[in-house]
C-alpha cells in the first residue's frame, strides 16, 4: 500500500474480520485504506469460485480486469493474495488448480500484478503441495523468503523434459557443495576472529599506561577461553614473575597446550591452556595450528610487556639517581654550606635544589650557603628567577646565599634582563665566595708560620 | 565556635619569646598583637622573637599581620625576629610572592639564632651610641 498498489486479500480459512484485526495489530490504518479502496478483503466466492465453479481462464480474466481497474483508479499495480484452502473442497473445477498456477506464470510477468498464494502444508496432500512448489518462482516457507530453485516453467510443467530436470538436480548438487564450503569457511574465519580479538584485547591493555603487569596477566588469562575453539571447555593459567592467575574453571588435564614466557632471555613464566574434555585430534593434540601460533603470540606479548616495564622502571631509577647526584649539598665548615651545580636548571631541579638547601640549612644550622653555578651552561631569566627564589627562601630560614661562578656572558645576560638582583650577593668564583662567607661568619683565615717555633 | 587561642609569651633577659603552638585565626593574632604590645611596655623588652615552627601555612593574611606586629612593636621600642619558618612554607611564600611584606623583618632558623641575633643587635646599638 505504501508503494501505491491496490491490495486484495481473498480470505477463506480466516474470516475477513480476523484478517483486518491482524492488520490493525501490525499498525495498518484499516479504516482509511478500506475507504480509499487501497485495501479490499474479499471472499472466495467473489474471486476463485465465482459462479460456483473454478475456471483457470476466467480467474485469469478476473485478475486482468482487476489490474486494469486498479490502474484506472490511479494505483500503480495490483497485489493479490489468496488463501487457497477452498481448493480442498469439492467444487467443480478444483482439479484444474495446477493448470491455473502454471498459466499464472505466463500471465503475471506481462501485467502489473503480483500474486501470493497461501497453502496450508498441513491440510493439503503432499503431492499437491509438491506441484505448488514447482509452479511458483518464489517461495515463502517459515521465515525464509527465497527464489525457488525447484521452479519449472509452465511449458515444462505441461511438457516435462528429463534433460532440464537433470540439469536442475545437478545444479542442486553444486549449490550444496558450495554451501558446505562456505560453512567451513565461516567456521574457519570465526575462529580467526576469536584469536584476533584475544590479541587485540591484550594489545589494548598494554597500550594503556599505568596498568601493572599483574593486572595485564590476570586479564589475559580471562581472554584465553573465548579465543579457543571449544570455549566452554577451555581453561587457562598464566604464571609470570611470581604471579599466578587461573580461570575459574581451571583444572589440569592431559589435553594441554603451553608456551614459555621468556623475558630478557630468561624463562620467567608459562601460559597454559587445558581442555576439560576430550576432543578430536587435530594439529597439536586437539588444538589447532593457529592456536599454537596464538599461544606463542600471547607469551611473546606478555614477555615484551614485562621487558618494557622493567626498562621503564630502570629509567625511573636512573633518573632518581641522577637527581640525587646532581644536588649535593656540602657542609664545608662550621655553618657554611657549598652547593656546586652542574648542568641545566629546570623548574623541577630548581625546586629540588631549593628543598635540599633549606633542609641542609636546618640540619647543619648553616648561616651561609655558597651556590656555585660555574657548571650551569645557560643562565636565562627562568634560571635567574629560580636562583632569586632560592635566595629568598633561604633568607626566611636566616641564611645568606652567595652566588658564585657567573660567567662573563651569563653576567651580561642577567644584567640585561632587568631583574632585581640587589638582594642577591655574588662573588666572582668559589674561592672568593668562601672567603666572603667566612668574613660574614666572622672568621679570618690566618696563615700559621710553621717555621716559627 | 573555637575558643580563642592564647599564645604563651615568655621573658628571657630583655627579650620576649612568643611560641605559636597551633594554627591561629584573625582574633588570635589580634590578641597576640595586643599581648606583645602590652608586655613590651611592661617588661621594657628590646627584642621579640616570634616562633612559627609549628605553622605549616603562612598565607597573605598571616604575613600582613606579622608585618603589622613588627611595626607596632618597633614603635614600642622593640625589634622583632621571626624564627622557625619551615622549608615547605618558605618555598610556598616565595612562590606566592609574599616576600615583599617580610623584607624588613629579620628571620632566623630557630630560637637560638633569634636570641643570638637580638644579642648582636644590642651590642651594635651600644657601639653606635659609643
Amino acid at each position: 500500500m505504501d508503494r501505491g498498489e491496490q491490495c486484495v486479500y481473498i480470505a477463506d480459512n480466516n474470516t475477513a474480520a480476523e484478517i483486518l484485526k491482524a492488520m490493525r495489530k501490525e499498525g495498518i490504518d484499516v479504516e482509511t485504506v478500506t475507504k480509499s479502496g487501497a485495501l479490499t478483503v474479499a471472499g472466495k466466492r467473489d474471486a476463485y469460485l465465482r459462479g460456483g465453479r473454478f475456471d483457470p481462464d476466467s480467474m485469469i480474466d478476473f485478475l486482468n480486469e482487476s489490474t486494469d481497474s486498479a490502474k484506472a483508479a490511479g494505483f500503480s499495480a495490483l497485489r493479490v493474495t489468496g488463501e487457497m484452502t477452498w481448493a480442498l473442497g469439492s467444487e467443480p473445477g478444483v482439479e484444474r488448480l495446477m493448470e491455473y498456477e502454471a498459466k499464472l506464470n505466463t500471465f503475471l510477468p506481462d501485467h502489473d500484478v503480483l500474486a501470493i498464494c497461501q497453502y496450508n502444508k498441513n491440510r493439503f496432500p503432499d503431492d499437491l503441495i509438491l506441484n505448488v512448489v514447482r509452479t511458483h518462482p518464489m517461495i515463502i516457507f517459515g521465515e525464509i523468503i527465497s527464489d525457488n530453485p525447484n521452479y519449472i516453467t509452465p511449458e515444462e510443467f505441461f511438457d516435462p523434459k528429463p534433460e532440464l530436470e537433470l540439469k536442475r538436480t545437478l545444479q542442486n548438487v553444486v549449490d550444496r557443495d558450495e554451501s558446505r564450503r562456505n560453512s567451513r569457511l565461516i567456521h574457519v574465519l570465526s575462529e580467526r576472529v576469536k584469536e584476533l580479538n584475544c590479541l587485540y584485547g591484550i594489545t589494548k591493555m598494554v597500550a594503556v599506561e599505568d596498568v601493572s603487569l599483574a593486572e595485564i596477566t590476570k586479564r589475559t588469562t580471562e581472554l584465553i577461553p573465548p579465543s579457543w575453539q571449544y570455549s566452554d571447555i577451555t581453561c587457562a593459567r598464566i604464571r609470570l614473575n611470581g604471579h599466578d592467575y587461573k580461570t575459574m574453571n581451571f583444572k589440569e588435564t592431559i589435553w594441554k597446550q603451553s608456551a614459555e614466557i621468556t623475558v630478557s632471555g630468561q624463562k620467567s613464566g608459562e601460559v597454559e591452556v587445558y581442555y576439560l574434555e576430550e576432543k578430536p585430534e587435530l594439529y597439536e593434540g586437539p588444538f589447532l595450528k593457529e592456536e599454537r601460533e596464538l599461544i606463542e603470540g600471547i607469551s611473546v606479548l606478555l614477555a615484551k610487556t614485562a621487558e618494557r616495564q622493567k626498562a621503564e622502571q630502570f629509567v625511573r631509577e636512573q633518573q632518581q639517581m641522577i637527581r640525587e647526584l646532581s644536588t649535593p649539598v656540602m657542609p664545608v665548615s662550621d655553618r657554611l654550606l657549598v652547593l656546586p651545580i652542574i648542568g641545566t636548571i629546570d623548574s623541577r631541579r630548581a625546586r629540588q635544589l631549593t628543598m635540599e638547601l633549606l633542609r641542609s640549612i636546618r640540619e647543619h644550622r648553616a648561616k651561609v650557603a655558597v651556590l656555585d653555578i660555574t657548571g650551569v651552561a645557560t643562565v636565562d631569566s627562568a634560571v635567574a628567577n629560580h636562583i632569586i627564589q632560592t635566595v629568598q627562601a633561604a633568607r626566611l630560614l636566616g641564611a645568606i646565599v652567595i652566588v658564585t661562578g657567573l660567567s662573563p656572558q651569563n653576567s651580561q645576560t642577567l644584567a640585561g634582563l632587568g631583574l632585581d638582583l640587589s638582594r642577591v650577593k655574588t662573588a666572582g668564583d668559589l674561592r672568593s665566595g668562601i672567603e666572603e662567607a667566612n668574613r660574614l661568619l666572622g672568621y679570618t683565615i690566618v696563615k700559621t708560620d710553621a717555621e716559627a717555633a | 565556635m573555637t575558643e580563642t587561642v592564647k599564645v604563651p609569651v615568655l621573658k628571657q633577659g630583655d627579650c620576649l619569646i612568643a611560641t605559636i603552638q597551633s594554627a591561629l585565626i584573625d582574633t588570635d593574632w589580634e590578641r597576640l598583637s595586643d599581648d606583645l604590645s602590652e608586655k613590651t611596655g611592661k617588661w621594657r623588652a628590646r627584642g621579640v622573637i616570634l616562633d612559627v615552627t609549628v605553622l605549616d601555612i603562612l598565607d597573605s593574611f598571616a604575613t600582613r599581620i606579622l608585618h603589622t606586629i613588627a611595626q607596632t612593636l618597633k614603635l614600642r621600642g622593640a625589634e622583632t625576629v621571626i624564627v622557625g619558618i619551615q622549608p615547605e612554607v618558605a618555598i610556598a611564600m616565595v612562590q606566592l610572592g609574599l616576600m615583599a611584606r617580610l623584607e624588613s623583618i629579620p628571620t632566623g632558623l630557630d630560637l637560638e639564632e633569634g636570641l643570638a641575633f637580638l644579642q648582636q643587635q644590642t651590642e651594635t646599638d651600644r657601639r653606635h651610641v659609643g
